[in-house]
């Protein structure tokens, strides 16, 4: 199996007029589907989230040469998706945790137990939790537990180490057992 | 949640560990069409690019900037006027000098020299002997 082109690489063809169109497409397939799960854990309704990717990535195309690379290719586009996430809550005047409140089939459901009323209680004070952790830790417990990527896949992405990707996600973990037990 | 990371979780957090996630349906074929669907949206935009404004100053300098306006055309159209008037009183003046005859002229002119030597004769009155012999010498 080859390896996945590197986002450098991917930038570089991106600067190029000839090859922009395709290393877009490439950012796109290689990114998508995290963006898109990052997207959905915020936004329940399939077509709403699909709506907001597309803002994503939109703006991505439109700002990616401006680009700097002072961080990692997915920090920002996780940080894009991020912003996207709250205008919509913003236009749509909903919290992340009405909606949440709203869950139906389309919502990740967490159980417990077999009694449905409880696994939506967990699941809002999960949410709540997460969102209190500061954004690398949440990206990296996105990546890890919604995402079940290796701590290599991470660390490459986000350009760290294995160690200091490890101790990020177990304090991440603690603060939301700790969040779970308190409330 | 495959059962290395089950293990991990399980060991830092019991209670997050007996949550389990189950992910929303996703409609079949999303993934591999998105970026075709994306380019395609991206073309038709910039094909047809949305009549946008763009905003250079905010709203309150907007108020502002046509207060600033409307007082210099009102200032501009305020001294137009007064130009205005002043060249007709101007020209009226030349228009009506024209029409006079010449003994008209005379006559008017005889008046205004009686005139100004009254008033000679009049500010001569108030002044004392040695100033007249002063004003005389000049």
């Amino acid at each position: 199996m080859t390896d996945p082109i590197k986002d450098y690489e991917l930038l570089e063809l991106f600067r190029n007029e000839r090859t922009r169109e395709k290393a877009f497409e490439l950012i796109v397939k290689k990114y998508q589907e995290k963006i898109y799960w990052q997207i959905r854990r915020q936004i329940t309704d399939h077509s709403d989230a699909d709506d907001v990717m597309q803002e994503v990535f939109i703006k991505v195309w439109k700002s990616l040469d401006n680009f700097r690379e002072d961080s990692q290719l997915y920090t920002w586009l996780f940080r894009i998706a991020s912003n996207e996430c709250i205008n919509f809550h913003r236009k749509n005047k909903q919290s992340i945790h009405t909606n949440i409140d709203d869950a139906s089939e389309q919502q990740f459901l967490y159980k417990v137990s077999d009694n449905p009323t409880e696994g939506h209680k967990i699941q809002k004070l999960l949410a709540a939790a997460i969102d209190t952790l500061p954004e690398k830790q949440k990206m990296v417990f996105h990546l890890k537990y919604y995402q079940e990527l290796k701590y290599e896949e991470i660390a490459d992405m986000l350009g760290t180490s294995v160690g200091a990707l490890k101790a990020s996600f177990h304090i991440a973990v603690k603060k939301i057992e700790q969040y779970l037990t308190e409330h | 949640m495959n059962k290395e990371l089950k293990d991990e979780i399980n060991e830092l957090a019991p209670l997050l560990a007996k949550l389990e996630a189950e992910k929303p349906s996703v409609p079949n074929g999303y993934f591999e069409n998105f970026s075709s669907k994306l380019m395609q949206k991206i073309k038709e935009e910039e094909s047809n690019p949305e009549l946008k404004i763009i905003s250079f100053l905010p709203p309150k300098k907007y108020l502002a900037a046509a207060a600033v306006f409307i007082f210099m055309g009102l200032s501009m159209l305020l001294y137009k006027l007064e130009h205005q008037q002043e060249n007709t009183t101007n020209d009226s003046v030349d228009a009506y000098v024209q029409e006079l005859d010449e003994n008209s002229i005379i006559e008017y002119a005889i008046i205004n020299t009686n005139e100004q030597l009254e008033e000679t004769d009049h500010y001569h009155s108030y002044l004392d002997e040695e100033s007249l012999i002063e004003e005389i010498n000049m």
